[in-house]
């Protein structure tokens, strides 16, 4: 291990060069992209970097962006593994970059963070690039950017604009763009991926006018723009950050002094307050918002995703986990689900549960949902089984995960409806996995299966890593999805380089009947028969109807514009009635 | 001084009180009854000699078959029903009301239970005749029964609605009318054609006027008249609180089974003319001259326009829906919509309603709609009704495939069709999920047909009148019912205690219930009576209202003295067909927001427009005015 020295049009850098697996690579961490975000800048839209003077030292890995630790078990790892490992700030704007030695003209991966727009950061030991640049050859980029209010905050004003997390993204792509070059990376082959909000933030990069060119394949793992969790409409966004400023004491008359007043509060009580927001099922304090003036600028995500105005000259991978919903029952319903024995329920539990989880929705789909996941033939309602708890478990995953990302894989390849801004192009390949590998090394309990969130230490290649922790099998699984990913990130086509029949991945389309890919150790990766689709049929019923709801929010709001016109029109009236 | 003043004062009071003594006593003496031994009574229009009837020891006279309209045939059929002619010499009416052209219920031969709904006497066009039943000691009440059939079948003869019984035992005049059914009265080609629609409806105003200014001579007090029906009956009491011709004729309703707003109830203007358009066509009566059309349809004879008529109605639409009914917008009857007037709280409001729907108003239906193999209902009239074949035990696919023959109603939405399939399965608590299937459709129907638009009904109702309204849930299952018994409180079986039937029928009845079922009816027609005298119910009879929904259970716990009152009944159940119904309308409604979206564009941008140029002319007057200063 020895520092090399790198010259980027900002300034000098110094990194750290070491062999790994056979190969030498270079590591620099903690490359700012934006000037800070502190203080009279909070909440506000991130800076370009300015260039530096003399030698900027990157070894030590990113601060983790301002957010309350989980303190789920501190001493478990299963939690703990998803908390920040490094110093978490405020000034957090930095990204790491994994790269071969000899690296020219490669492509370029950059890694979107999950954790609900509240927790995550980019030097998790999950997220090391290392494997994924030794064995695959391409770049790695782990980005920052802001969590809970202070990338999220939104009260329709410069100064809380709203979704300023995302434009930190799309700065940062910038950079990549811009600097890429310095590291042996082409501007020209950028690919996206991420995780659960990571994944929902690359699809609003694919709406954003901003974003556009800026990456030509996209991975979405676990997430959706249109999950509930990931987006609000701006009538509860301005919900959630008025109830933040009166829990701080900053509700004062205007949004001018209350910003003045919110600068002033220290970042642990409005971290630590933001939990004080009343929150239904699997809903979190600060996300997207989808209206806003910078980050969307004159389009609505919602209405984007619908009529299908977003870019298409992008290739998609879109997957799901088999087992998505467990992570979140053990948090959200622990007195059924933390447990170390696979959990049983009984039809009557199953009933009241869905009734919890979705106590916003109507009866009808409540009603509806327990029909189309309840087995007919189960008639004793008395009888716990495991059968229900993993029905639970399918209903979360697929309602707040799954459908969505499949509605997203059909929407792409429609033709949208109305005119898109961009000049009409072939659209992107689509193509869609099922991650269904237990880890040998998921430190919780075996029955919680391929949760979501596990299926990233294989992307990012850790069995090879930790080698002690994994069955050999699973560290042969890795290299191979390590291919897929790399190999669709070059060339927008997931493929083995020593291709078996059985392992050829087909594009979701038609012509292969919209099959999928099953990923999992052994044999088992093979293309698989498309699943869920009573289910996602029936939730995207239930979408229609919440879009629905947020149209007629919206055109309330039309109506205060036709008021301001009006307005408008009698102010000079009174002028002229003066003269 | 002060002492004359006192002494005035007290010469008043005195002088009140003798006054109002006087009145008390003019009032006793005036006789209730001018019916004379030999049955005749002498009306404004004619002589009318009725029928001496006997019912333990109490005696009756019966007037069977008193003609109130003119014969609608021949140039009259279709029209407008007009009040009969004065007639001389004596009226016989001996014999019981002849049945409208009608729909026979062919599906069951010889069995009762569908048996006992056909007429037993003649059928004819001439048809708008009541029967009229006076007790020789009423107390003036009277009492109008209008039979229900879903408006194509039905007549005021049957041995059921007799109304002997409850004349004799509770005092009161009991009157059961007739209307037209089917196309005769509810074919309809618009407003401006010679076939306006619900000419039923208006025999029925008619009837009701003719009891407003001829049942005095038979000794009732028309200020006190109560309409009382079933099913379809009881949509058209509710229909009358619409009408305004019709307010002044009654005072009190008791609607069993049905309100006006039922789906099966009513149909919209463009419907009833497609239906009429389509028996013309089958009656070779088409011609692009109304005139022509209509002349036509009077010729053809009576029963080939009912067969036609019966063929379209078994080609229509999904399960429970009939063909010719009232038209829901007319200028005689409603004189306007009826959901507009509803929505406007345009009805009678000085009246006093009594609500009730049995406790499983949906079986009944089954094995006439739900009798293919795919939904698993049919019924053998031919061997026990308690054998194996005949208890419906139906699979889950035949339960989802008969919940989803009634999708059309909600758009054929999947989302609803599991939404219901999961809550209905839960209805029965049995073990045997084919039993809990079985119920499950039989509820459903009945909820969504029957129950549940009753309350909706009533919910809007008793908010806005002035009057007292009351509901009960009827749980008891007559012994004399010959369907199997899992069909339970049947649609139509709680008819037969508030006529009596257990006492002048006790052979129908099972020997060791008869005596319950005697006390029961009794019970029955005491309310009933006491109801139509009062406009009350007793005591321990909590008022309906849209809060609380109270019922009191006619049943078993009624027979016990017990009073058992019900909440919110089939609640869950009934705010989940609303609950479809707003979501169904939701999707519709998002087709007109997204039209009148773009229109608000377009405003926008031609407001935008005016206020640009307004502003330009405005701000340019200012500088002229500052220039001129």
């Amino acid at each position: 291990v020895h520092p090399v020295v790198l010259e980027t049009k900002l300034g000098d850098i110094k990194g750290t060069e070491f062999f790994f697996l056979s190969k030498k690579i270079r590591t620099f961490f903690g490359v700012p992209f934006a000037e800070p975000a502190v203080e009279d800048f909070r909440f506000r839209k991130p800076r370009e970097k300015k260039q530096w003077r003399g030698l900027y030292d990157a070894t030590k890995p990113a601060n983790a962006c301002f957010q309350t630790r989980d303190n789920y078990n501190t001493s478990f790892w299963g939690s703990e593994m998803w908390n920040a490992n490094t110093q978490i700030s405020e000034d957090c704007l930095y990204l790491n970059i994994w790269a071969p030695a000899d690296a020219y003209n490669l492509t370029v991966m950059v890694w979107f963070f999950g954790g609900g727009f509240y927790s995550g950061s980019p030097s998790l030991s999950i997220y090391d690039g290392k494997a994924l640049t030794s064995t695959q050859n391409v770049i790695v980029v782990n980005i920052n950017y802001r969590l809970g209010p202070f990338g999220f905050l939104y009260l329709g004003h410069p100064d809380a604009p709203g979704n300023m997390g995302l434009l930190d993204q799309q700065l940062a792509l910038h950079w990549v763009r811009q600097n890429i070059v310095s590291f042996g990376g082409n501007p020209d082959k950028v690919a996206v991926f991420g995780q659960s909000a990571g994944a929902a933030s690359i699809v609003a990069h694919l709406i954003a006018p901003g974003s556009r060119g800026l990456f030509k394949n996209a991975i979405l793992q676990s997430g959706s723009l249109e999950n509930t969790w990931a987006i609000n409409s701006p009538f509860r966004a301005k919900q959630k950050s008025e109830k933040l400023l009166e829990l701080v004491g900053c509700n004062k008359t205007t949004v001018d002094t209350s910003m003045a007043c919110l600068r002033l509060v220290s970042p642990e009580q409005l971290s630590l307050s933001t939990w004080n927001i009343s929150l239904t099922y699997l809903e979190f304090p600060f996300v997207i918002v989808s209206r806003d003036k910078h980050f969307f600028g004159h389009l609505d995500a919602h209405a984007a995703l619908r009529e299908g105005d977003f870019n298409r000259d992008v290739n998609l991978m879109i997957g799901m986990n088999k087992d998505e919903g467990n992570y979140w029952n053990i948090y959200q319903l622990p007195q059924f689900f933390d447990k170390a024995d696979p959990p049983e329920l009984n039809r009557t539990e199953f009933d009241f549960l869905i009734d919890r989880t979705f106590s916003i929705q109507p009866d009808i789909i409540r009603s509806a949902a327990k029909y189309i996941y309840s087995d007919p033939n189960c008639t004793d309602h008395g009888r716990k089984t495991r059968f229900y708890a993993g029905q639970m478990n399918q209903i979360v995953g697929d309602y707040f995960f799954s459908c969505d990302s499949l509605w997203l894989a059909d929407q792409f390849r429609s033709i949208p409806r109305v005119k898109s801004s961009s000049p009409q192009r072939k659209p992107g390949k689509v193509f869609v996995y099922h991650f269904t590998q237990s880890s040998s090394a998921n430190p919780w309990p075996k029955w919680t299966g391929a949760m979501h969130g596990y299926e990233i230490e294989y992307v990012f290649g850790i069995p090879l890593s930790y080698s002690k922790n994994y069955k050999r099998r699973e560290q042969i699984f890795s290299r191979k999805i390590m291919q897929f990913w790399a190999s669709f990130a070059k060339n927008g086509t997931p493929k083995l380089r020593v291709l078996k029949n059985s392992e050829h991945w087909p594009e979701f389309n038609e012509q292969n009947h919209y099959r999928w890919m099953q990923l999992r150790s052994g044999s088992n990766i093979r293309p698989i028969k498309p699943k869920k689709q009573v289910e996602c049929q029936f939730w995207r019923r239930v979408k229609d109807t919440e879009y629905t709801a947020y149209l007629t929010q919206e055109y309330s709001s039309s109506s205060l514009t036709t008021y301001s016109y009006w307005l408008l029109l009698y102010i000079p009236l009174f002028i002229f009635q003066i003269f | 001084m002060r002492a004359p003043v006192i002494g005035r004062h007290l010469t008043y009071h005195v002088f009140c009180q003798f006054a109002l003594v006087t009145l008390f006593i003019v009032r006793r003496i005036e006789p209730r009854s001018i019916v004379r031994g030999d049955h005749v009574v002498h009306t404004p229009l004619g002589t009318i000699r009725g029928v001496g009837q006997t019912f333990d020891g109490a005696k009756v006279s019966a007037f069977l078959g008193v003609p109130y309209a003119k014969p609608p045939i021949g140039s009259r059929r279709f029209k407008m029903a007009e009040m009969i002619d004065r007639w001389s010499g004596e009226l016989e009416a001996r014999t019981l009301a002849k049945t409208c052209y009608l729909t026979i219920d062919s599906a069951f031969p010889q069995f009762p239970g569908a048996e006992m709904w056909n007429p037993p006497g003649a059928i004819s066009e001439d048809c708008l005749n009541m029967n009229i039943w006076v007790p020789e000691d009423h107390d003036g009440s009277v009492m109008v029964w209008i039979y229900g059939g879903g408006f194509f079948s039905g007549t005021p003869s049957l041995d059921l609605y007799s109304g002997s019984v409850f004349a004799a035992k509770e005092h009161t005049i009991v009157v059961n009318v007739n209307y037209r059914l089917g196309p005769f009265g509810f074919l309809y080609f618009g407003d401006d054609s010679p076939i306006q629609g619900n000419m039923g409806l208006m025999d029925q105003q008619l009837a009701l006027r003719w009891v407003h200014e001829n049942i005095g001579a038979f000794g009732g007090d028309r200020s006190r008249v109560t309409l009382f029906g079933e099913s379809a009956g009881s949509a058209s009491t509710t229909a009358h609180l619409f009408a305004p011709n019709s307010h002044k004729y009654f005072r009190n309703i008791i609607a069993k089974s049905g309100s006006i707003i039922n789906s099966w109830a009513s149909a919209t203007p463009p419907t009833m003319l497609d239906l009429s358009f389509r028996l013309a066509k089958k009656v070779n009566c088409s011609s692009p001259d109304m005139n022509a059309i209509v002349k036509c349809l009077r010729s053809v004879p009576a029963h080939l326009v009912q067969a036609e008529a019966d063929n379209i109605s078994g080609d229509i639409g999904p399960p429970m829906t009939f063909a010719y009914v009232p038209v829901s917008s007319d200028a005689n009857f409603f004189q306007g919509d009826v959901f507009q007037k509803l929505a406007n709280k345009q009805f009678k409001k000085d009246v006093n309603i009594i609500f009730g729907s049995v406790k499983d108003e949906g079986t009944y239906w089954l094995p006439y709609y739900m009798s293919l193999p795919k939904y698993g209902f049919a019924f053998n009239h031919t061997i026990s009704a308690e054998d194996p074949h005949n208890r419906a035990l139906i699979t889950r696919d035949h339960y989802e495939e008969s919940m989803r023959a009634f999708m059309p109603y909600f758009a054929g939405s999947k989302l609803v069709l599991n939404a219901f399939m999961n809550s209905y399965e839960h209805v029965s608590t049995s073990n045997v999920p084919e039993e809990r299937y079985r119920d499950g459709v039989a509820r459903f129907l009945g909820d969504l047909f029957f129950t549940c638009s009753l309350i909706d009904f009533a919910d809007l109702i008793s908010d806005n009148i002035f009057g007292n309204v009351y509901m009960y849930y009827f749980t008891y299952r007559s012994s004399a019912n010959p369907w199997p018994k899992w069909m339970g409180v049947m649609h139509g079986y709680e008819i037969e205690y508030a006529f009596g039937q257990p006492y002048w029928r006790p052979h129908l009845y099972d020997q060791t219930h008869l005596e319950d079922e005697k006390r029961l009816s009794s019970i029955i027609m005491q309310i009933w009576a006491n109801f139509a005298n009062t406009g009350r119910t007793d005591s321990f009879w909590p008022q309906y209202n849209k809060i609380e929904r109270k019922a009191i259970e006619l049943g078993e716990t009624t027979l016990q003295g017990k009073h058992r009152i019900i909440s919110d009944v089939h609640g869950g159940f009934c705010r989940m067909i609303d609950e479809a119904k707003a979501f169904v309308k939701q999707k519709n409604a998002n087709d007109c927001r997204t039209t009148r979206k773009s229109a608000s564009t377009e405003d926008l941008t031609s407001s935008s427009s005016t206020t640009y140029l307004f502003s330009i002319i405005v701000y340019l007057s200012i500088l002229i005015s500052y220039i001129s200063l």
